[in-house]
């Protein structure tokens, strides 16, 4: 009865919202530790415990899908669940022992461009949204070459332009996929 | 005396012209004229199949009879759920028109989904495909007959299949009202349900008579209709078999809009349906294959909506 | 001899400027189609669909067999530069064609492609002609336990691609079947890890998916490599060689034997080109005399998969023209294509309309020289991708990947999702997880739970042993698991 109603309420958005946060809580810490303690293997322990800790959300829920049927719906989840967690038992005895690659090391300034330019993806999700899907893949090219110190700037703008009408053509034009307006430009006009 | 004829058919036409001017404008203010840009028509399933097909076709009759240009968008997903979230997110205008099957009524119910099923106006009820019961000609069980004698002899052992919802519902149906048991084995795609009849793994497939349009290795056992099909003249109805209640199962196709469409959009919707309704392309298209065509409008449709969703949450909830 | 002359009929019927121009616009449009990430064959044929309404019915189905039969092409060419797999049968084709471009030899990886297809697609052909009544009354009997035998058969291929990092392999295998897990249950209908979103009801689509897993999580580790001002690979001055004749003949019997099992899975309506060109390149590693190298750039592995889901075409239109039932997405939608002119596809097109069915045969004969053509001169064109430097490869490909991703549905979840798997699979890579069994852990999934339920519906658990072609299958799924892992241990015993 209880382990149901847990259920229904992780099921839902802000139940995601309450799991992510925990899992967040979970790792946070767990990072700041590695990282005094200089292991090797730091990241490599940050996706185990992800792993392990969807792993048991998704078991979690599982009991709470209604039963139906010869072999239920949950069943499948719960064979697979059991595998990783039987992998992840493996690869962390492995990591204790040392037998395991340590994690690749890689300078903070390369690292650092990554988590920028999957910011810059996470913004341009938004400004397709917001402006529209030819505005926003415009500022994305222009952006995303210049982030990558690409620096001729009538490049810049031919690259950009020159690929925007492509897919003009192609797909808004011949193939007709319906590229979301944005809601900010049909507001603006009226 | 001509002059002054002359001057009056000048002042009656000037009268004339301004009052139909003046009329027109106040016309226009009570109905806008309709449509003034292109109407998009949502499809909730994946482009090429039947609703696709369907859709399409209707934009092309549609074409003969009216210059509004259609443009088909397929918004498939998650049971027709998406498209429905799409239109209920756009104006209410009659731009957005959204081709609709019983199976979205299904869908609806079997996801629990919190649509209200009204937040769409149901305006046309145009294909109405009865539902079949379909056996394998190179299988032991073929006829009608033969199906419930071996049901009735091995209860709870005789394999149905078909596509959840619709045609699930349907195999409920006729194992409730025939008195048998069987054991139901959902497939997503009917293609794959019917090459287990022709294989041999399963005994029953449940459909529609354009199922088997090609395929020499199948054949329908008995139809749902009041009465035999012209197309398929050997083919028994539930009735001639004994079991009532079964008369008018079947699969429907038809097109509905945002609730809260203007009285007059909804209206120009009825005249062209009506139109493409009796278009003998149209006709002959659906016909062939054992489909009834009809012009259901609003009010009789959003009714037969209400006694649909009655009907499938009793048989997919329990 | 009968055949033969209904053949040479065919060719007869679709002598003419109207046949040939629908073959080569179906061609030009299927390779695009297919190079494409996003848009899959079976979206290509459906795109087309509407255009073919108004001409003779001849013509659309020669038109949009071209196009089916040139996008399975067409997906490889994508994977090999850019590691952008453009369908999901071409993802067994990059495991072995982007290393080649890495290594500056792009041009070994797109002419071993091009001609594998042409090999693969004209078996193909020629199996669907010469033997399709039997082979389509076997592809019938398959129980669903024989599916599911089938699929785990799929899975076994993840111990031979695995390497040392099993443990990793395995991890990623089952990530990518439990994610698969994610939606309504097809079977009773359950609503699972949904979330309460409508967008999640049918899990993740598995293109989005895929263009993540593959284009972006190596987009992402081109940057952090940090060298954005140069290309993919540094020997530019070789990327454009090609295989000589003698070097094709040498993967003869790889192409021929992944041909065969490609038509042959091809046939089975419900496993599709992907899984056939998985099995096909699995069994190329196993069979050859360097499964080291496969992985690495090894030119068998490109033909293995090419020339397996070309050939799933021929397959695929087994049990649509003997029995009407569609073997694949895009076979579907050719019934569509046939329904819009009053023809019902089925072994009774044979008798009433034979200029249909033998012009459809002679015109795939005639589509594939054409691809071939048109392949030939077009990754001499295309290779010079790999000449334009990542700064602004690196934006292009994430802008077309998120094209792509939304032309799946129309809907900007899938372009985060994309963003989502790709920002994941960066993070798995980097740490040894491989790529590849997610795709196959999301390949097979569903085919495999579904066909277990529905053949323990329809049978109970002893099904799958008492059945003699499932039990086969199985006992050689476990041997396929075991073997690679028995071998590494005897290897290195650590």
């Amino acid at each position: 009865m209880t382990i149901q109603r847990i259920n229904t309420f992780l099921d839902s958005p802000l139940g995601l919202g309450v799991l992510l946060v925990f899992l967040a809580g979970i790792e946070i810490p767990l990072y700041l530790f590695l990282r005094r303690k200089e292991s090797p293997y730091k990241s490599q322990i940050l996706i185990l415990v992800s792993l392990v800790y969807l792993s048991l959300v998704f078991l979690l829920l599982s009991f709470a899908f209604p039963v139906k049927g010869k072999v239920s719906a949950g069943v499948t989840p719960r064979l697979w669940i059991l595998g990783i967690l039987l992998c992840s038992l493996y690869l962390a005895i492995r990591i204790n022992k040392g037998k395991e690659k340590s994690d690749p090391s890689v300078s903070s300034s390369q690292s650092r461009m990554v988590f920028l330019y999957i910011l810059l993806c996470l913004g341009y999700l938004g400004a397709i949204d917001l402006l529209g899907f030819f505005p926003a893949s415009f500022f994305f090219l222009l952006i995303g070459m210049r982030l990558l110190s690409y620096t001729h700037p009538v490049g810049l703008i031919v690259l950009s332009l020159g690929w925007i009408a492509f897919l003009y053509l192609v797909f808004y034009s011949l193939l007709s996929v319906p590229f979301p307006e944005g809601i900010l430009i049909p507001y603006l006009l009226g | 005396m001509k002059r002054v004829m002359k001057q009056r058919l000048l002042l009656l036409g000037i009268v004339l012209f301004v009052s139909t001017l003046t009329f027109a404008a106040g016309k226009k203010e009570t109905a806008p004229a309709f449509p003034t840009k292109p109407i998009r028509l949502i499809v909730y399933t994946a482009p090429g199949g039947a609703l696709d097909i369907t859709a399409r076709k209707f934009t092309d009759i549609a074409s003969k009879y009216t210059k509004a240009t259609f443009v088909v968008e397929n918004k498939a997903g998650a049971g027709g759920m998406i498209g429905w979230e799409y239109v209920l997110s756009q104006p209410a205008d009659g731009y957005t028109l959204m081709a609709v099957t019983k199976t979205l009524i299904a869908n609806l119910v079997a996801t629990d989904s919190k649509i209200d099923p009204f937040s769409l106006d149901w305006i046309a009820f145009l294909v109405n495909d009865p539902e079949c019961i379909i056996t394998g000609v190179k299988n032991k069980v073929k006829t009608a007959q033969e199906i419930f004698a071996d049901a009735k002899a091995r209860p709870g052992q005789q394999i149905w299949v078909a596509p959840p919802g619709v045609d699930e519902v349907m195999t409920y149906k006729v194992w409730a009202k025939a008195g048998i048991t069987g054991k139901y084995v959902p497939y997503d795609s009917g293609a794959q349900a019917m090459a287990a009849v022709i294989g041999g793994q399963a005994e029953v497939y449940v459909g529609n008579p354009a199922d088997i349009q090609g395929k020499p290795d199948l054949m329908i056992a008995v139809i749902s209709a009041l009465k035999r099909l012209p197309q398929f003249p050997n083919v028994p109805t539930f009735k001639e078999l004994g079991l009532e209640g079964l008369d008018e199962e079947s699969m429907w196709r038809g097109f509905a809009v945002k609730k809260g469409t203007p009285d007059p959009i909804i209206a120009w919707y009825d005249d062209l349906f009506a139109k493409v309704n009796q278009d003998p392309d149209w006709r002959q298209f659906f016909e062939k294959g054992g489909m009834e065509l009809v012009h259901y409008k609003r009010d009789k449709f959003n009714q037969m909506i209400k006694s649909e969703l009655q009907d499938f949450k009793t048989y997919l909830k329990k | 001899m009968e055949l033969i002359t209904h053949l040479i009929e065919g060719f007869g019927y679709i002598a003419g400027i109207a046949p040939f121009l629908a073959i080569v616009v179906g061609v030009i449009a299927g390779i695009f189609v297919g190079a494409m990430p996003g848009l899959s064959p079976s979206m290509g044929v459906a795109i087309l669909l509407p255009f073919t309404f108004k001409m003779p019915p001849l013509i659309g189905l020669v038109l949009l067999t071209a196009v089916y039969l040139a996008s399975n092409y067409g997906g490889s060419i994508t994977a090999v530069t850019i590691n952008t797999p453009g369908t999901p049968s071409a993802v067994a084709t990059a495991f072995d064609g982007y290393p080649l471009t890495l290594q500056g030899k792009a041009g070994w990886g797109l002419g071993i492609s091009l001609v594998a297809s042409t090999v693969g697609g004209m078996v193909g052909i020629i199996i669907l002609i010469v033997f399709s009544q039997p082979l389509a009354a076997v592809a019938v009997k398959m129980h669903p336990a024989e599916y599911f035998s089938l699929a785990l058969f799929g899975l076994s291929t993840v111990a031979s691609l695995a390497g040392k990092d099993w443990a990793k392999a395995f991890t990623a295998a089952l990530l990518g079947l439990l994610i698969n897990t994610i939606g309504i249950d097809p079977i009773s209908g359950v609503k699972r890890y949904t979330f309460g979103e409508t967008s999640l009801f049918d899990g993740f689509d598995f293109i989005p998916a895929l263009i993540g897993l593959f284009a972006l999580s190596e987009v992402f580790s081109k940057i952090e490599e940090g060298s954005w001002k140069t290309r993919l690979s540094g020997e530019i001055s070789k990327q454009e060689q090609w295989p000589t004749l003698k070097d094709y003949w040498n993967l003869k019997w790889a192409t021929l034997q992944a041909s065969l099992v490609g038509t042959l899975i091809g046939i089975f309506p419900g496993a599709g080109s992907a899984i056939a060109s998985f099995l096909a390149y699995d069994l190329g590693k196993r069979t050859s005399k360097h499964p080291e190298t496969f992985g690495k750039g090894n030119p068998e592995g490109v033909a293995a998969a090419e020339a397996a889901n070309s050939a799933s075409v021929g397959g695929a239109m087994v049990p649509l023209l003997t029995l009407g039932i569609p073997g694949s997405a895009s076979t579907a939608v050719l019934i569509g294509a046939l329904m819009i002119h009053d023809l019902a596809p089925g072994p009774l097109l044979f008798t009433e309309r034979p200029d249909l069915i033998y012009g459809l045969f002679a015109s795939m004969f005639v589509a594939n020289g054409v691809m071939f053509l048109l392949g030939y001169w077009g990754s001499r064109l295309w290779i010079k991708v790999t000449k334009v430097p990542l700064n602004v490869l690196i934006p292009l490909i994430i802008s077309i990947a998120s094209v792509g991703s939304f032309a799946v549905k129309n809907s900007l979840f899938d372009v985060g999702a994309c963003f989502g798997f790709g920002v994941v699979g960066w993070v798995l890579k980097r740490h040894g997880y491989p790529m590849a069994p997610i795709v196959l852990g999301m390949v097979l999934g569903k085919l495999m739970e579904v066909n277990f339920r529905r053949a323990v519906i329809m049978g109970g658990y002893g099904v799958f042993f008492y059945r003699p072609a499932s039990l086969i299958l199985l006992l050689i799924s476990i041997a396929a698991f075991a073997y690679p892992l028995v071998q590494m241990r005897k290897e290195s015993p650590n």
